[in-house]
């Protein structure tokens, strides 16, 4: 459901805005896969071995088949990636209104028909993960779709990500909670050089705290409940802090030379996807 | 027991659950209910703000108040609380409880029985036993006796199962029953009695009181039973008389049911201000009288409010003594003698033995058929015993000067206006204004040519009841023992007079049947067929009741033995009614000093228990809705709806009574003009309906309900005939209304009037011979200023009676009555008459009760007279809708010819 409404979301983006996508993208370094052998991740053909070639190149099980030493070539992969992460935390799976779709719902919608245009653009995206596949057709967004389910949180990732040069993060989540909990994604993407770009999706409700009276907020992820005797009294301060802790996310993004851009879930989601396609469309100050 | 005021608790050791309340109101102000849970993400930034008021988490004011009031209510419940406690159990001792069971008690019977369950309730709360006293003698006929010492609640079982009887209480039989009791001590006795006076009230109360203290409780004087007498009856008119023991005006109705309990009439009585008797009486044609059954006040239970009718009311038996060849219809006597007495009795053709035997309340005797000698016995001693014996004059009376009549004759006959004669035929001269003719008015155009005449004497006189211009008599009537002999002195037929030709001559036979009391057949021990109850309602007869005896005076007040009811055979019943015999109620008095007397309130202890716990309830849903909302469950919208359906009181819009025009245009519609009389609206609509459904059945008419019309205000247009009952009540008519009624008719619409009163007591004639009753003076007065072409009774080729059915007569509730209709010269609007005017009373004819019913007995015919009514109304209907059509039809044979020529 939310692969085919992103293709929707995807097919309904003018066209320009692709263009300008791989625009931007033959400026920078290798935008497509160059269809010819090379350093890279997927296989490409097979040849006869040459003098000089690395043993390690040779592939034995189909030198055995075949009689004959056969070298399997990969293409090159001059690529960009871009790397997809999506917060999946249990408080993204909340909507401040029954007609509202929660945040989860929205962020999985925007990364989708986010990777649908890099694809159309020649582009190859993947999961966050150990093990990542790579996706560059349009018609495997299912199989992302499930990868991303599939995807652990921050705190398993492995090691080594293997993140590519000059490869590019998008980041969708609400990221509301303390700075520790991203900042290991943070530094590692930012130690591996990949430029990110975030989402945060929120709900109206969250930043605009428009219950009255009597409330008792209970946490989504275990942090306990708060009785409010009158919660028009601590909107202010409330919104305050909200304020705070983003101009700190802003920052801490400034800092890394990444793109921060805020979508409200009661705006129409194209909205956010024009304006995401801009930035990385833009062409970092660093890679000039 | 603790009273307070006017509540008292059966169990006032709980009231000390009150003192908990405090405690309550502590544990619920510290514990108030829980807000709903919100579910929020940021809520990280939400800890640790400072909240502004910092007064800790308190219940507000008014849930807690209401959680209070909840408490308290149910604690209040359960302490038992009662409204207006009895006091009139306070001594001590057993309770004697009497209760009047007698006829008088009937029609307040629910109350007089819940006052005494609630006495008993409260012996039962005391513990107290009870006896228990009925004051009317038992249906085995044993007199009243004292059952107990009971439970409370056996007695009150006893109670439950008890019913006023339709005899009298004996009180003085109910006091030796009190004296016959032994008590170990002092008592409180209470009386529940039905507030009339009798003999022995005075010893009854006396015995009640010396057992310790008495309190009386009667109904209020409005409610005390009243007595229906027994109606009397002249020729067309019933006079009913209810009495009553003091009260207030009022006005009572008292209805005349027929055997199948329809209504055949009603009467309206008014009593005065302290006035104890009232009668009023209904006029109605002799044959609707006949069919009369009982009569009853309306809305009244009771054998008192109930008289009915023995077969010496009904229809009188009429023997015709038939002589022995018959000759020409129209010279016969016997062919005038029928026709004028069939609608006012059963006539029985036979031999004088064969009638004596069949038991008929009158006789006539033509001159063909003189009795023989041994018949002359047998008949005195039958007219002795109340019989009518009717005698006509011809050649063989005058000749042979016969025993069994009025006044000795003169031997011969006299001649007027023969060819022999010089004098000239005498008219009709006068009636007597004390004999049964009185106020009939002699017609002018009666001739007699032959009489035979009375030897002069002093009583001559005064037993002529007709006599002709000339003073010589022409009946003549005399007592003999209980009945009469009558003479009429010229012939049944019409060879001596004119007389029988005249339309007076049936309504002189029946004022002569009915002078008897019809006793023949009603002799020997009758026994009991149909019997009343306490209430009124027909019962089984009980094990006491024995056959009527022959030699009964008519004085003995009915009792087990002789309950009011019907007695005697099939074809003969003798009625026995308590406003017969009993003397007119008076009110309870004579009690002896120190009695207390209280009225008879309608549940005198009230428990309030289940209205507190049906408080507490409301109280508690109030409270689970009230913090509901003030936990946040309650979306606004939701709130607004509780309080509009709080507020919404139950308000349906005002029924319209007549349908919106674009609903009656849709389909046929008929219609009956309001006449601001509720009664003949009532029956217009009714009988409409009736006849509606009659329609749906057997043609393709189906009309919608039939529409109530008031011609100053609604539209007319719709309707194809306007059905118009013409009550004497009807007010005049506006200028405007009788212009909209000319163009109703002007464009096709029909007026069917209905003066309803053929064969009513006429008020005199006017000039052309048409009796004056009040509502033909109406209908005239309606009529004037609407310029009425000239009319004609039906003529037999008249299209209204081929419409549908081919009849030639249009009997409604009555027969006979002639219908007008246009004089049918004009071809406007289809020769569809616009004016229709009949005296039969139709409507009442087709009227019928929801369950298809008949509401209104019809008369002489009976049900094929009404099946009549019903074909004169479907034609009716399709004279209206289909105009000439059938008239057309006529000319098809003619048609077809010229198209084959």
């Amino acid at each position: 459901m939310p692969v085919a409404a992103a293709e929707r979301l995807a097919a309904g983006l003018p066209a320009p805005a692709i263009a300008a996508l791989r625009v931007a993208e033959t400026v920078s370094a290798g935008s497509h896969g160059l269809r010819r052998p090379g350093p890279g991740y997927d296989f490409w053909q097979f040849r006869l071995y040459r003098p000089g070639d690395p043993v390690r190149a040779v592939d034995w099980r189909r030198s055995a088949r075949d009689g004959r030493v056969l070298v399997s070539e990969r293409e090159h992969d001059a690529a960009q990636t871009f790397w997809l992460w999506e917060d999946r935390s249990a408080s993204m799976d909340w909507s401040g209104a029954r007609a509202r779709e929660t945040k989860a719902a929205r962020a999985r919608l925007l990364v989708l028909a986010a990777a649908a245009l890099l694809m159309r653009a020649g582009h190859q995206v993947a999961p966050i993960g150990p093990a990542p596949g790579r996706y560059r057709h349009e018609r495997r967004l299912g199989e992302l779709a499930l990868a991303l389910d599939r995807a652990p949180p921050i705190a398993g990732l492995p090691r080594h990500l293997g993140f590519g040069k000059y490869a590019q993060a998008l980041l969708v989540g609400d990221f509301l909670d303390s700075s520790g909990a991203v900042e290991p994604l943070f530094r590692r993407l930012a130690d591996a050089g990949v430029r990110g770009h975030i989402v945060q999706v929120l709900d109206p409700a969250e930043t605009g705290l428009p219950m009255r009276g009597r409330r008792r907020f209970v946490g989504l992820e275990g942090e306990g409940e708060l009785l409010v005797r009158r919660v028009g009294g601590l909107r202010a301060a409330y919104r305050d802090r909200l304020d705070a802790h983003n101009e700190a996310l802003r920052g801490r993004a400034a800092q890394l030379g990444w793109t921060v851009l805020r979508h409200m879930t009661d705006a129409p989601p194209v909205s956010a996807l024009l304006a995401l396609v801009g930035q990385l469309a833009e062409r970092p100050d660093r890679l000039c | 027991m603790l009273t307070l005021g006017a509540i008292g608790f059966a169990a006032p050791w709980f009231l000390l659950g009150l003192l908990a309340l405090p405690l309550v109101w502590l544990l619920l102000r510290i514990t108030p209910p829980q807000p709903v849970a919100t579910r929020f993400p940021a809520i990280r930034f939400l800890f640790g703000l400072r909240q502004d008021d910092d007064t800790s988490e308190r219940t507000p004011l008014w849930m807690l108040l209401l959680r209070l009031a909840i408490a308290a209510l149910l604690v209040l419940a359960a302490a038992r609380p009662i409204l207006a406690p009895g006091s009139l159990l306070a001594g001590r001792g057993e309770v004697v409880l009497a209760i009047d069971d007698g006829w008088a008690s009937a029609p307040r019977w629910p109350a007089m029985r819940a006052a005494a369950l609630a006495v008993l309730d409260e012996a039962a709360r005391r513990g107290r036993t009870v006896r228990l006293l009925a004051t009317a003698p038992g249906p085995d006929d044993t007199p009243p006796e004292a059952a107990g010492p009971l439970a409370a609640g056996d007695a009150a079982a006893a109670v439950t199962a008890m019913e006023p009887k339709p005899w009298p209480a004996d009180r003085a039989a109910a006091a030796e029953a009190l004296r016959a009791m032994d008590l170990p001590g002092a008592a409180t006795a209470i009386w529940v009695s039905d507030g009339l006076d009798s003999a022995g009230v005075a010893g009854f109360a006396g015995a009640l009181q010396r057992l310790g203290s008495l309190d009386v409780l009667r109904p209020e004087a409005e409610a005390r039973a009243r007595l229906l007498r027994l109606p009397e009856r002249e020729a067309g008119r019933v006079t009913v008389r209810v009495e009553r023991a003091g009260g207030g005006a009022r006005r009572l109705a008292v209805e005349a049911l027929d055997e199948e309990g329809l209504r055949v009439a009603s009467a309206e009585l008014a009593f005065d201000e302290d006035e104890t008797s009232a009668s009023a009486s209904i006029e109605r044609p002799d044959e609707l009288l006949n069919r009369i059954a009982r009569f009853r006040i309306a809305g009244e239970a009771g054998a008192g409010a109930t008289a009915l009718v023995g077969s010496d009311w009904r229809r009188r038996k009429v023997g015709l003594v038939a002589p022995a060849a018959a000759g020409h219809p129209l010279l016969d006597d016997q062919h005038y003698l029928r026709a004028a007495l069939a609608p006012v009795a059963t006539v029985i053709e036979a031999p004088v033995d064969a009638l004596l035997e069949a038991g008929v309340g009158a006789l006539v005797l033509t001159d063909a058929a003189a009795p023989k000698r041994a018949e002359r016995d047998r008949l005195a001693e039958w007219v002795e015993a109340g019989g009518v014996l009717l005698r006509f004059s011809g050649p063989r009376l005058a000749e042979s000067g016969a025993e069994l009549l009025p006044a000795p004759l003169r031997r011969g006959r006299r001649e007027l206006g023969g060819a022999l004669t010089w004098a000239r035929p005498q008219r009709l001269g006068a009636f007597s204004g004390t004999g049964p003719f009185a106020g009939l008015e002699p017609a002018a155009d009666i001739a007699v040519t032959r009489q035979v005449l009375a030897e002069p004497g002093p009583e001559l006189v005064e037993r002529s009841w007709a006599t002709l211009a000339d003073g010589t008599p022409v009946v003549t009537g005399a007592r003999l023992g209980e009945g009469w002999t009558v003479l009429v002195h010229t012939s049944a037929n019409a060879d001596w007079s004119t007389l029988a030709l005249s339309g007076l001559y049936p309504q002189m036979l029946a004022r002569l049947v009915v002078l008897g009391r019809g006793t023949g057949g009603l002799d020997g021990p009758l026994d009991p067929a149909r019997l009343l109850d306490g209430f009124g309602r027909w019962a089984e007869p009980g094990p006491a009741v024995l056959p009527l005896p022959a030699a009964r005076t008519g004085a003995e007040s009915p009792g087990p033995s002789m309950p009011p009811g019907l007695y005697g055979r099939p074809g003969g019943f003798r009625a026995i009614n308590l406003g017969g015999s009993l003397a007119a109620p008076e009110p309870l008095a004579g009690l002896p000093q120190g009695v207390v007397e209280r009225a008879l309130g309608p549940g005198r202890e009230q428990p309030l228990t289940p209205w507190l716990l049906l408080a507490c309830l409301a109280l508690l849903l109030l409270d689970g809705l009230a913090s509901l909302a003030y936990r946040g469950y309650l979306p606004l919208g939701a709130k607004a709806a509780l309080a509009a359906l709080l507020l919404a009181g139950v308000g349906g819009g005002e029924l319209q009574a007549q349908e919106p025009a674009g609903k009656i245009a849709a389909e046929v519609h008929l219609a009956y003009v309001l006449t601001g009389d509720a009664e003949v609206d009532e029956a217009s609509r009714a009988g409409l309906a009736g006849l509606i459904r009659v329609l749906s059945e057997r043609t393709m008419v189906e009309p919608g309900a039939p529409q109530p019309v008031d011609v100053e205000r609604d539209e007319l247009v719709f309707f194809p005939l306007l059905f118009w009952p013409v009550a004497a009540s009807q007010p005049p008519l506006s200028d405007t209304a009788r212009a909209r009624l000319a163009a109703y008719v002007a464009t096709g619409g029909m007026l069917v009037f209905d003066t309803r009163d053929h064969g009513a007591a006429a008020g005199g004639f006017d000039i052309r011979g048409a009796p004056v009753t009040p509502e033909r003076d109406r209908l005239r007065r309606l009529l004037a200023g609407m310029r009425v072409p000239p009319l004609t009774a039906v003529p037999p080729d008249h299209v209204l009676t081929r419409a549908f059915y081919l009849l030639q007569s249009f009997a409604g509730r009555h027969e006979g009555g002639t219908v007008w209709v246009e004089r049918s010269a004009s071809r406007r609007n289809d020769s569809v008459t616009g004016y229709l005017i009949g005296s039969n009373d139709w409507a009442a004819a087709w009227a019928e009760d929801e369950h298809g019913r008949p509401l209104f007995a019809v008369a002489p015919g009976g049900e094929r007279q009404r099946e009549a009514a019903r074909r004169f109304g479907v034609n009716l209907v399709m004279h209206a809708l289909t105009g000439n059509y059938k008239a057309d039809q006529v000319h098809v044979p003619a048609i077809l010819r010229r198209l084959d020529g």
